[in-house]
Parts: C-alpha cells; structure tokens; sequence
C-alpha cells in the first residue's frame, strides 16, 4: 500500500547516462511496466529504486517519504530477481522464511505466513526441497512468494516472465496478476518483451537512453506508439516512407512510392502537406483481399513462412521495400500477384525527420 | 568408469607409485612397536617402550606438540579473518591493482621460506627482544594466509552476488547478509584452507628453526633436535603418532565437507 515517485531521478556511470532525468509516479496498487531494450536503463531505476544503487541526482520517494539515504534493508521493497537469487544453502520454507525471521517474528507467526504464501503459489508440499530440487517454474514462484511473504509496500519484478517456456509463462502472467490483485502491492515490473509489459501492467512505460519516450495505458502504447521507435518496439515492423499529399479532417493521404495510403487524421496529428512521413502498420494488421478495390494494392507475393498461429508473407513489388504481412487465416492458395488492404484505423504516421 | 580401457602398463605404474608412497610409512609404523633401539626392519618382537619414551623422555615432545597446536591454532584463526576479507574484497569489486593484490596475497607461496626466515629474523633482531612465540606466530600467519586465500577466491570465483542484494532486499543489514548467506555458502572453501593452513603450520620446520628460542620450541624442531642426538624408534613412533593426526583431520575434512575441496 503505498504511491511510489520517482522525480528527476538520474544515474551516470563515467560520461555515460544510465538514466536521464526520470520523473514517474506509481499509484497505490498500480502495477507499472518499464519496457525497454537491455541498456536503456529500466534495470538501473530498479536498482536505485530498490536501494542497490545510489542516483547522482533525483530522488526516490515511497509515500512522501524519500528514501535516497534510507540502505535497502530498511527499504521495504520486495525484489524478484531475474535469475531468481534463490539462498542454495536454504530450503524452500527457509527461503520464504527469511525475510520474516529477520523482523523476529513469533515462530508461529512465520509458520503460518510462509504456509499461506506457498499455498498462494501452488507449493505445499515443498517445504523441505532444495532450490537445486525444484524445476525453473518452481523455483520462481518460491522466488516470488519470499519477495511477497514480507508485505513489502513495493514489489520490483526484473523480467519475471523471461525464463520460461510459453506454457508456463501464460499460466504465470495469470498468476502474477491475481497475486498482486489481491494483495494490492505497487508493483514495478522490468522487461524487454512487450506482450509481457501489455499483458500484466496497467500502464507501460516505454524507455529508450535513459530517458521515457511513452508512458501510458497498455492499450494506448500498443495502438498508438509516439514516435517510430516506440512503433518498432511494439511490434510495428513495417515503415513505408512517403509524403503528405493532402490533409483532411478525417483522413490523410500519404504519397508513397507506387502507391497512395490513407491514414485516420485522429492517427497523425501535425502534418502538412508536402512533409516527408513514414507511415507505420503492424503485420497482422495488414488484410489480404480476394477482389481489389480501389484503396487495396497489387503486389508479388515473394515468401511464405509458416509460424504455428500465423502466417508471415513477404510481399515485394510495394513502395521499393518488402512488406510484411501476418494472416492468420492463410490456407496456402495464395500465389504469384495478391491484393493487400491497409486499414486507415490501423496506420500511424510519423514525419520522417523525428526518427 | 571405464576400467576396461586401462592397459597393463598404467596399471604397473600406479601400483608402484602407490608402493613408493605407502613404504615408508608402513615401515616407520612397525618399527616404531620395534623392541630393539635401533630401526630394524622387520621389527624383532613387539613393545611400546618407544610410545612411552615420547612423554617420559628429556626431549620434552609434549611441549612442542603444544607449541604447535597453540601456533597452528591462532595462525590460521587469524588468517581465517584476515584471508576471507581480504578474499571478499578482491572478489566483490573491480577496480585497478587488484590483479596485483591477489598476487600479493598469495605471494608468501612462492618465496622461499628459508629467504623469508632470514629477513623476518632480521626485523625481529633489529626490533629487539620479542618472545620467540610471536616471532613464530607472525611468521606463521604471513606463510598460511595463501592457503586460505586461494581456497576462499575459488569458492567465491562461482559465488552468485545477487544473493547479497536478495538477502539485503529481504532486510536483512550487511552483518546478516554475510553470516546468513555469504559466509555459508563459501564455507566449504574457508574450511579447506583452514585446514591446509593448519597442518602447513603445524608441520613447519625452517621458519620456526630460525625464528625459536630454547624457551619456545615448536614440534618439528624438538624432532630434529632430537634426531641429532640419537635415531632409536622414539621419532618412528611420534611419527605415527603425527600420521594419524593428519589422517584424522583430513577424515573429518571429507566427513564435513568432501575431498573434492581439498584438491581444488
């Protein structure tokens, strides 16, 4: 229970900035994702935010509180580590137990709370196995239920869901959700994979540099990136350059090479005719046609790859670039000349120089 | 085990290495029950006079092995801390000479001790009279310090950091972090050369010839005392006496902690 806020928050090494100027606040109970490629400093806020680093400039405050001097044993925060930092020496129960016996709690007290947390991840009955004894998907949920078993005000999980298998991620991602529902912790996840951040976080938090390029809800960062490199790193992986041709109140028309695109204006505040843009799509939001229409384009279907839920095709013979589209409905009829769609909704558009 | 693939003549050698190895020792275990006063091999007959004759004796063999003990005891205890810090601290930061440091640690190996005698006999004498037990000692802590050295950076050369910032984030202070977590997950290696630093020390002859006084006379130098006087089955049987005192300890060693450690 408690409203987390970084201000200003930076940290250097040498002449190189780890973190620029950050200023985030995390409400009570809210689960926040910073998302970001390995060195754009998502694991270095955490750091600072858990004590084990000290910012150069900035401040990090847990309810009003700052904590820049407070060392993180006296933090309160709960930490779950990448490669989960289990205690090889302690068992199961003796890790989860840890954090309680520090506070000498009444041994009945740590007894029942260390019993209460497995339960709550599904491992009663491992008290006495070794970390060295558990599978990778045991060994993070006793990993979890210690950060947790202490009620910290703040949990930071540093990609939680990165170890593991898609079977067992999904069922994590589940699992996560309601622990933290239910105990209501602040919660600061850490990650590279966007559907990780979209998928357990209320608000995503996209960082390039050191520095917060979006932050906002999952759904409004993954429709509506701010700029292209947020786009790519959602998932956007199709960049067609272009200029403006004509700006109207509800569309845009973007002059592509050998072809022209319409965009929703709702998508592409700011633009002018005449300023070179690059227009992005996502794969999957790319339809395949049977009939041209006047707005579908024509182009050689160059490759199929097949990848279990989708289907990628490679298309050439469009705006000089390939184009990638994702069908999900593809049945491998599909050959030679093909008719392609970009839905107006589906297409953001950024002007070229800002990339 | 691929037993199979071992050929006639590898087997012929072992055995002998094996046979050069144990020989001597076997021979100085019956004759130290010899009844006769000189070292006779096979013994004729049986007797313990000799076993008798290390407490009785003018020698005064009891008081070395104290000596000893007492001198093995506090030298590695006070290498225990000096070489764990000092192993901690070359482990857990990077920064510039620490290359150099670990060299420095571990370079009382590779002087030779009868150089490092020499020397340390000349600051002792030039700072005085100091009691030939702390002149001992202080050798003895300087020599031992790379056993432990080693044996601790090699455990901590596969030592998870992040289990330091786990313990912390958990609350525990700095104190805690090393007593509840460092300290028992290297505890194998420190064990290991603590023990290597124990019987080094214990066994320590040039140093200690040099650096004692007839006051102060640790056990290898009461054997080789008394050996320039008379070779009857008296040092045969503290001999064995000795061995079975190594081979205790490293029996425990393997109890508590697995010989693999030992040979790292």
């Amino acid at each position: 229970m408690a409203v987390l806020e970084l201000k200003n928050l930076t940290k250097t090494y040498g002449g190189f900035t780890a973190v620029d100027n950050i200023d985030l606040t995390v409400r009570d109970g809210e689960i926040v994702a910073l998302l970001g490629e390995s060195g754009c400093g998502k694991t270095t806020t955490l750091r600072m935010i858990a004590g084990f680093t000290a910012p150069n400039g900035g401040t990090v405050a847990v309810d009003g509180r700052e904590m820049n001097q407070v060392p993180p044993y006296r933090r309160n925060v709960g930490i779950f580590f990448q490669n989960y930092a289990l205690f090889p020496h302690l068992s199961t129960y003796d890790n989860v137990a840890f954090g309680l016996k520090l506070k000498k709690l009444p041994r009945e007290e740590i007894r029942r709370r260390v019993e209460d947390m497995l339960e709550l991840v599904k491992l009663t009955g491992m008290e006495k196995r070794f970390p060295r004894e558990l599978s990778g998907g045991q060994q993070q949920r006793v990993a979890l239920a210690r950060a947790l078993v202490t009620e910290p005000s703040v949990l930071l999980l540093d990609e939680p869901l990165s170890n593991l298998d898609a079977k067992l991620r999904a069922e994590m991602q589940v699992e996560i959700k309601r622990i933290q529902r239910g105990l209501g912790i602040t919660t600061i996840i850490v990650t590279h994979d966007q559907e990780e951040a979209v998928s357990l976080a209320d608000r995503v938090v996209v960082m390039q540099k050191g520095k917060i390029l979006q932050a906002g809800e999952p759904k409004a960062v993954f429709d509506h990136p701010v700029n292209p490199f947020v786009a790519d790193f959602m998932g956007f992986s199709n960049f067609i350059p272009g200029t403006v041709a004509e700006t109207g109140p509800d569309q845009v028309k973007i002059q592509a090479d050998g072809g022209a695109l319409y965009a929703d204006a709702a998508n592409c505040p700011g633009l002018r005719a005449g300023m070179p843009v690059q227009a992005a799509i996502r794969p999957e939001n790319i339809r395949l046609v049977t009939e041209g229409t006047p707005e579908s384009h024509r182009a050689r279907l160059e490759n199929v790859t097949y990848k279990g839920n989708v289907t990628r095709l490679s298309l050439t013979g469009l705006f000089g670039q390939p184009v990638y589209v994702h069908a999900h409905d593809y049945d491998g009829s599909l050959e030679g000349e093909v008719s392609v769609l970009f839905p107006r909704d589906k297409l953001v558009v950024y002007p070229a120089d800002k990339s | 085990m691929r037993e199979d693939k071992v050929g006639p003549l590898p087997k012929i050698i072992a055995v002998l290495v094996f046979v050069f190895l144990m020989a001597p020792l076997v021979v100085i275990i019956l004759a130290s029950f010899s009844p006769t006063s000189l070292v006779v091999f096979p013994p004729k007959g049986f007797s313990l006079e000799w076993y008798r004759n290390i407490f009785g004796s003018s020698a005064n063999f009891l008081s070395g092995f104290v000596n000893s003990i007492q001198v093995a005891a506090i030298a590695t205890a006070a290498d225990i801390l000096l070489g764990v810090t000092a192993s901690l601290s070359v482990s857990r930061y990077q920064f510039r000479g620490r290359d150099a440091l670990v060299a420095f640690f571990t370079s009382p190996m590779y002087v030779p001790s009868i150089t490092f005698a020499f020397v340390l006999l000349q600051v002792f004498s030039a700072m005085g009279s100091i009691p030939a037990f702390w002149r001992i000692l202080l050798g003895h802590v300087v020599i031992v310090l790379p056993y432990i050295v080693r044996n601790t950076l090699a455990v901590l050369a596969s030592f998870n950091w992040t289990l330091e910032d786990a313990a912390a984030g958990l609350g525990a202070n700095p104190v805690q972090v090393f007593f509840k977590v460092t300290l028992p997950i290297i505890k194998p290696g420190v064990i290991a050369g603590a023990l290597l630093s124990f019987l080094y020390s214990f066994d320590e002859a040039v140093l200690s010839s040099l650096l004692s006084s007839p006051k102060f006379i640790t056990l290898p130098i009461r054997i080789m005392n008394y050996m320039e006087l008379s070779f009857d089955p008296t040092l045969a049987a503290i001999s064995t006496l000795l061995i079975l005192f190594s081979l205790t300890a490293i029996v425990l060693l393997e109890r508590f902690v697995g010989l693999d450690m030992f040979v790292k």
